[in-house]
């Protein structure tokens, strides 16, 4: 019963995580050098998710994703189930709303690599493509670091638009944060505090991990 | 192996510059001068194909590399850029940045140890480009240019951040490059002592234009160019031939365009090629004496025309019998123990200074 909300909420994260590394890669790579006039624009909508209430996310996508939306209704009609309070359409919310998280962070260090290690990349007769690979990524790997991070420690604290979205569906849509909630909300509050504790603790010991990395890498460059 | 020749005629705007260069590469080392600003890395990177805006006509021997209808792209015209900032992959080992262009080759090249030793970066290969000092940087970022066995090779200012005595020594091994590995080379700079001890011909670029094209001996000799190329002294630069060497004042003989000159130096193999720089006060002039003893570096010379040099000071240009010009300053006051009309003949003693790197 208690590994079933952890367990989901881990699940949600992986996937969410891998999710965004597919398509935040080339979207943080364009907004790393591109010069189109369309740049702000996208730069705006990717950092939306900052600044929205969690429920205006979650209200427009239970729209979208419900039996009549846009996106819902298309999956309904070829799958037969519906994406709102369904594991599905909690990953399409959390992949939006985790969508800065993991993008600023992987622009960032995109930008910081600049131009010159690909034109040397070039010079030696690698393809963009393989220079990406060869060269952008790797120099790039705490930005990668980072937004994993980030992403995943996000997706896992997440409760508003999951609330909206998804509901409590034991096993499908109940996560750790709506366990808490519900606890909290029936008194239970012994539970609550293993779950609370549990995650505080998770949460410390992954950003201590992240800031100890980091700070070892930059040691190392001194040297 | 033979050098492919690169022609270049190509234009890039931007705002408020303008380059538009034309010409042809020959063989050995082609100095790119200029000041700050006159386009010359902007040039190398239009051959290099890192300019998308570049348009005109590049191609190297047969290979088109940009016309009217495609451009082709940088990884694929096979030139070699080595980057006044080095730009090694910092997340590779030495062994990892030359494996890297290796991998990548597209046709033969020279060997990999043969390039790692030539420039000398053998106990280097474990090390991380975070831990070299600025000349081991480049001296890898060299070596990673010529691993990849490139057709062309362009060089942007690659010493600008080291010390004298280390750029010297780097110099050197540019200065085989051409020779060993059978390709031209585009040297950028903005060190005129650079483009004298190194380069074989000159570009001189002003304001994104080629305004002077020539050998670096003829450039740098005419009275026309001292001026543009930053106010030099009057200056004739003799390009010889090592006739023989005298142990007892390691000195040599050299042949040269004015006549036989005795330069002091380590060995130089007999018939290599020399170049020396003489300058207007590296010239005495002294009567035709009978009975004066004849002192090594002591030429004939005949007058040509004088002129005012500065306040108090004439220029005197001068005739070898052998055919070469010499220029010699001289104050007004010892102007008047010689009679220095036109014809006028007198003795001039000569200091030439020996450059580049075949002695050193």
């Amino acid at each position: 019963m208690m590994g079933g909300p952890v367990w989901l909420s881990v699940q949600l994260a992986v996937v969410t995580v891998v999710v965004l590394l597919v398509l935040g890669t080339p979207l943080a790579w364009w907004l790393a050098i591109s010069k189109s006039r369309w740049r702000s624009s996208v730069d705006a909508i990717v950092a939306l998710p900052l600044v929205l209430p969690p429920t205006v996310l979650g209200f427009y996508m239970l729209i979208l994703l419900g039996p009549e939306g846009a996106v819902g209704g298309p999956w309904f009609n070829v799958t037969g189930n519906t994406l709102t309070f369904s594991f599905t359409g909690l990953v399409i919310t959390s992949v939006l709303y985790s969508l800065p998280f993991v993008v600023q962070p992987l622009r960032d260090a995109f930008r910081s690599v600049g131009s010159g290690p690909m034109e040397a990349a070039a010079m030696l007769g690698a393809r963009p493509i393989d220079a990406f690979f060869t060269v952008a990524c790797p120099l790039a790997a705490r930005g990668f670091l980072t937004a994993i991070v980030l992403g995943f420690a996000h997706t896992l604290g997440e409760f508003g638009a999951v609330l909206m979205v998804g509901g409590s569906i034991p096993g499908e849509t109940r996560v750790v944060a709506i366990a808490i909630y519900e606890h909290v909300e029936v008194l239970n509050y012994a539970a609550a505090h293993q779950l609370s504790a549990g995650l505080l603790i998770f949460s410390f010991i992954v950003l201590l991990l992240v800031y100890s990395v980091n700070r070892r890498g930059r040691g190392a460059s001194i040297g | 192996m033979s050098q492919p020749r690169l022609e270049f005629d190509v234009c890039l705007e931007r705002p408020g510059f303008t380059l538009s260069m034309a010409g042809q590469s020959r063989p050995g080392i082609t100095a790119v001068f200029g000041t700050s600003g006159c386009g010359k890395t902007t040039f190398l990177r239009c051959i290099a194909g890192l300019e998308p805006n570049c348009r005109g006509r590049v191609r190297l021997g047969d290979e088109v590399w940009l016309d009217d209808y495609h451009a082709r792209p940088a990884y694929q015209r096979n030139v070699g850029l080595v980057f006044q900032d080095a730009r090694l992959f910092a997340h590779l080992t030495v062994a990892g940045n030359l494996a890297y262009a290796l991998r990548r080759r597209q046709r033969e090249g020279p060997a990999l140890e043969e390039v790692i030793d030539t420039l000398g970066i053998g106990h280097l290969q474990q090390s991380l480009p975070s831990m070299l000092s600025g000349g081991e940087a480049q001296r890898v970022a060299l070596a990673r240019a010529l691993v990849a066995g490139p057709s062309l090779l362009l060089l942007d200012e690659p010493l600008a951040a080291l010390d004298y005595g280390r750029r010297r020594r780097i110099m050197a091994l540019i200065s085989e490059i051409p020779e060993r590995f059978g390709i031209s080379v585009f040297y950028v700079t903005h060190a005129r002592q650079e483009v004298l001890e190194l380069a074989d011909h000159l570009m001189l670029l002003d304001k994104g234009r080629c305004i002077l094209h020539e050998r670096v001996d003829t450039a740098f000799s005419a009275p026309a160019n001292w001026a543009r190329l930053g106010d030099l002294d009057p200056t004739v630069i003799w390009e010889g031939c090592v006739l023989g060497h005298d142990a007892a004042y390691s000195s040599h003989q050299i042949d040269t365009p004015g006549g036989v000159l005795s330069v002091p130096s380590k060995p130089i193999a007999i018939g290599q090629s020399v170049r020396m720089r003489i300058r207007s006060n590296d010239v005495r002039l002294l009567h035709q004496v009978a009975g004066l003893n004849r002192q090594a570096n002591m030429l004939p010379v005949v007058v040509v025309s004088t002129q005012e040099l500065s306040a108090g000071m004439l220029l005197v240009e001068l005739k070898t019998p052998a055919g070469g010009r010499l220029w010699s300053d001289i104050d007004l006051q010892a102007a008047e123990q010689f009679e220095l009309n036109q014809g006028a003949e007198l003795q001039a003693l000569i200091r030439p200074q020996l450059l580049g790197f075949a002695a050193r």
